[in-house]
């Protein structure tokens, strides 16, 4: 199986690239756009700004010192459109003296306070407006991970609207659930490149180079019909900053701890300790000549906030550049992250909420090891053309060791081997055609689950149309074929309709339907295990779960008001079938749990953002999600769902001294699940004690830069700063307040 | 000015007052829900087969022998720990975890064989008609202490469910 997909990808290598042969030869002469784009009021470099130019696919994001490069630009006058999170749009027209020439441009742009602005996304897989995709997505900056002081990604996720965070479970407007770290119905991708695991298919965060992530979009709603399998709740898209044109220097320390809990109950197994949390980053990056470099590294040490939680994590990035041309790009990027953990699965009880089980070996620890290594080959076949070629691999594997020693009967080895073909391609101005295939071969070697292939191979194509009236229609279909050593290939079809119309310059309406689906994970179908009183017997027979999404929803951005306001509304609708769960198989004297598609549910739901700057140095942020999530073959409320999800986040700039200051603070509410599998309670001590989540950060910043001269800035992060003890996790104290001190250099 | 910073501490205040309101503590478990009582024993004992004596309370009327640990191992059913043999009397005591819940068949089961999976006898039956025929539906509460008696009689066992 392995030898016919690599042929079958080769192939499709092979006849992409000889097909678009003719159309690079018809390139005419062009110029380069160099430029920078600065902050208006102090001039300095902004990085992470996205610079595209107008009905071309042209575009590029800036480096830390706010430059840019775009080659092959073509014509006398081109419009050059530029946004930033916090920023207002920048629109401009240049008139290029020579179309052979280097043109050399500064775009200023005004600050609006908040991230109100108009923003470019790539979540069609492609650059393109954010009001042109017919779908919601939110966007984080590199800008909002640093400023919260995140050491994993996904506490920056719990503050985007529609999405909340359950474990290592994404779960986007009430599509996932609680499913002990197997199978994700969420899409996680880095730089294009997914990064789910090849047993469990699930997300590995401590992975993630969080310090050359330069933006990270959330789209929600299935996303299949461009991504595939896993994709069927939505998608998580990261992407890595450019080498810098000077070397660029940055870093991270951070310390804290945790405070003293309230309940002596809890408290009383420290003996008057404070468990402590540190961690550093360190990111270097260089342009030279044809070569870009980026490297980055960290290491997190957390001792928790209960007992026999404590890890320690280091992992790293590489990514390296090569321009050997204008019209191409090599990009070879590695990552390595290991952690050694040890394992808390749940409390004893509510009363020992900090404490494990009587019966926990306190020997045993989880380590775990991830790497990836990708090559990605960007070629610009003509300013209407581009070509993406990608493979890679992510190899992960993990094991429970007792004083040292692997237990053989716990530990996975998994390949993911990935490819990604993807040609993007304007037509007469008006129609936009992306196109591709991808395979996915995950290859497992493990005493849980033996040893097991599983192959995916895909094309998809979508068009998108400038119709009059300033509508975009959208229309795309993705086919998906899965193949396992022990079953017969399924087929997956997973079309997609949307639509998108600029009603004026300050309204956008969208609407869109797509399906999703995920194929079930190998741990899903062959996990063969003895988990505590339970046997796990495998189920190959389980069928890949789907749903379909719809949703419409309008933006209002007005222009006229004064001052920076962003409205965006939207109804959703997620049908979700067949939906896979571990449930008891009772027809089998022993009892065994088996993963099957069993479930029926619906979710309708209704979410509204609004963002705003009240004054230029002060802005708020809310976002309300509203869900009806149903399992329709019980008729009840569907398990791990919470109806209610709302955020909210204040900054105020202010100056103390010649010290500018700046001071946020966020709000996060979910209202108490409403059921959960009340089995749990039968073997886990209270497991059924939950409550709303009522959690606030707050986070003060001062740049020192114009008292020492030094690009420093030092922050002090308060973490649930309530102290408020809720369980997001079934029989998990989610963390108590912690306190943190960090220093960056920028 | 002033009246974003009333605002802003207003609006901090109220957080803390709603937030200040809940939030999970030690002293929110609720008390033990229990089935409790007393089982006698009338005539003689089985010379031999008496592997162990237990309550056990289902969910569900079991419809086979191995349907009695299925419903055990998926948490439709609670037990006791083994009850003394060869005795007159013996009390029980079970903590009910996930209360209130509900079960519909509650007995006293003797495992005569070494297969735990088929061989199972019922000894008695909880029937508040006191006919073993009909079984009796007793809900347990959070925090409620339920008693049940039974008296077990070697002579006259109840009809078994499998039969």
């Amino acid at each position: 199986m392995i030898q016919r997909f690599l042929g079958a990808l080769f192939v499709v290598v092979v006849l992409m690239a000889g097909g678009t042969t003719g159309v690079s030869q018809t390139v005419s002469q062009s110029a380069v756009l160099r430029g920078s784009v600065v902050d208006r009021q102090t001039g300095e470099g902004l990085q992470g700004a996205t610079i595209r130019i107008a009905a071309t696919q042209q575009g590029a994001y800036t480096d830390s010192r706010g430059r840019f490069s775009i080659s092959r630009v073509s014509g006398r006058q081109i419009r050059v459109l530029t946004s930033f999170l916090g920023y207002q749009s920048g629109d401009t027209t240049i008139v290029l003296p020579d179309s052979r020439d280097t043109a050399v441009v500064i775009i200023a742009l005004t600050a609006s306070g908040l991230n109100t602005e108009e923003i470019v996304v790539s979540a069609g897989r492609r650059v393109q407006a954010v009001q042109d995709v017919p779908i919601s997505v939110a966007t984080l900056s590199n800008r909002d991970l640093l400023e919260r002081g995140v050491t994993q990604l996904d506490e920056a996720l719990r503050y985007v609207s529609g999405v909340s965070v359950v474990g290592d479970q994404v779960n986007i407007r009430g599509a996932s659930g609680f499913a002990f770290g197997v199978g994700s119905r969420t899409m996680v991708l880095l730089d294009g490149f997914p990064l789910m695991s090849g047993d469990n298919g699930d997300i590995k965060f401590d992975v993630l180079p969080l310090a050359d992530v330069e933006r990270v979009e959330i789209v929600k709603g299935a996303g299949s019909a461009l991504y595939g399998t896993g994709a069927l709740g939505g998608v998580v898209s990261l992407f890595t900053s450019a080498p810098s044109e000077e070397l660029s220097v940055r870093g991270r320390v951070y310390g804290g701890g945790y405070t003293p809990l309230r309940h002596a109950a809890w408290q009383d197994y420290r003996q008057g300790s404070t468990p402590v949390e540190w961690g550093a980053d360190l990111r270097l990056s260089q342009q030279l000549g044809t070569v870009g470099i980026n490297l980055s590294g960290g290491i997190r040490s957390d001792e928790s906030y209960r007992d026999f939680d404590r890890q320690l994590r280091g992992f790293g990035y590489g990514k390296l550049r090569w321009t050997p041309s204008d019209e191409h790009t090599v990009t070879v990027s590695t990552m390595l992250a290991q952690s050694n953990a040890e394992n808390f699965v749940y409390w004893r009880d509510l009363s020992n909420a900090t404490l494990p089980p009587l019966d926990q070996n306190l020997s045993e620890r989880l380590w775990t090891s991830k790497l990836t290594a990708a090559i990605e080959w960007s070629a610009m076949l003509s300013p209407s053309t581009s070509l993406v070629v990608r493979p890679g691999l992510f190899r992960t594997r993990f094991e429970n060791r007792i004083d040292g020693v692997t237990l053989d009967s716990n530990a996975s080895t998994s390949i993911a081997y990935n490819t990604d073909v993807q040609l993007t391609t304007t037509l007469a101005d008006r129609l936009i055609l992306t196109s591709g295939i991808t395979g996915r071969l995950n290859v497992v070697e493990s005493d849980l689950y033996g040893a097991q292939a599983q192959s995916i191979v895909s094309v998809f194509s979508q068009a998108e149309w400038q119709l009059p009236a300033a509508v975009i229609l959208t229309v795309g279909a993705r086919l998906d074929r899965e193949e396992t050593v022990s079953l017969d290939p399924q087929l997956e079809f997973s079309p997609k309709l949307g639509i998108s119309w600029e009603v004026d310059a300050d309204v956008h309406v969208r609407a869109s339907v797509g399906r999703g689906f995920r194929a079930a994970t190998i741990a899903e179908r062959y996990a063969n295990i003895r988990y505590g009183p339970f046997q796990v017997r495998p189920n190959a027979d389980i069928r890949p779960e789907y749903s379909w999404s719809a949703e419409a929803g309008v933006r209002y951005s007005p222009t006229s008001l004064g001052l920076p306001l962003d409205v965006d509304m939207a109804v959703f609708a997620n049908e979700l079938y067949d939906l896979i769960e571990p449930t008891f198989d009772l027809s089998d004297p022993r009892v065994p749990i088996t993963f099957r598609n069993i479930t029926r549910a619906r979710i309708l739901g209704a979410e509204l953002s609004l963002r705003m700057a009240l004054a230029s140095w002060l802005g708020i942020e809310t976002g309300v999600t509203a869900m009806l999530p149903r399992d329709l073959l019980l008729d009840e409320p569907l398990k791990y769902r919470n109806n209610v999800l709302w955020y909210s986040r204040g900054s105020w700039t202010f100056a103390v001294g010649r010290l500018p200051m700046e001071l946020q603070a966020e709000y996060r509410f979910q209202n108490r699940v409403e059921t959960i599998d009340d089995r749990l309670s039968v073997f886990i001590p209270n497991a059924d004690q939950r409550v709303p989540s009522h959690v606030v950060d707050a986070r003060l910043f001062a740049r020192l830069e114009p008292l020492t001269g030094l690009p420093v800035r030092i922050g002090l992060i308060g973490r649930n700063l309530l102290d408020y003890y809720y369980a997001e996790v079934v029989a998990n104290l989610s963390p108590t307040r912690s306190v943190l001190l960090q220093v960056e250099w920028l | 000015m002033q009246h974003f910073t009333a605002v802003l501490l207003t609006s901090v205040a109220l957080v803390l007052v709603v937030s200040s309101c809940g939030g999970l503590s030690p002293t929110d478990v609720p008390p033990p829900s229990v089935l409790q009582g007393t089982v006698t024993f009338a005539n003689d004992w089985p010379d031999s087969n008496v592997n162990q004596v237990l309550v056990v309370a289902l969910e569900a009327k079991p419809t086979s022998p191995d349907s009695i640990l299925a419903a055990v191992l998926s948490g439709r059913a609670i037990f006791s720990e083994a009850l003394p043999t060869y005795t007159t009397e013996a009390p029980y005591e079970v903590e009910i975890p996930g209360a209130p819940r509900t079960f519909t068949y509650v007995v006293v089961a003797m495992q005569n064989g070494p297969n735990i999976l088929t061989d199972w006898l019922m000894l008695d039956v909880y029937s508040p008609v006191n006919d073993p025929a009909q079984p009796g539906t007793v809900i347990v509460d959070v925090g409620q202490t339920v008693t049940i008696n039974f008296a077990v009689d070697f002579n006259n066992l109840p009809p078994q469910p499998f039969e």
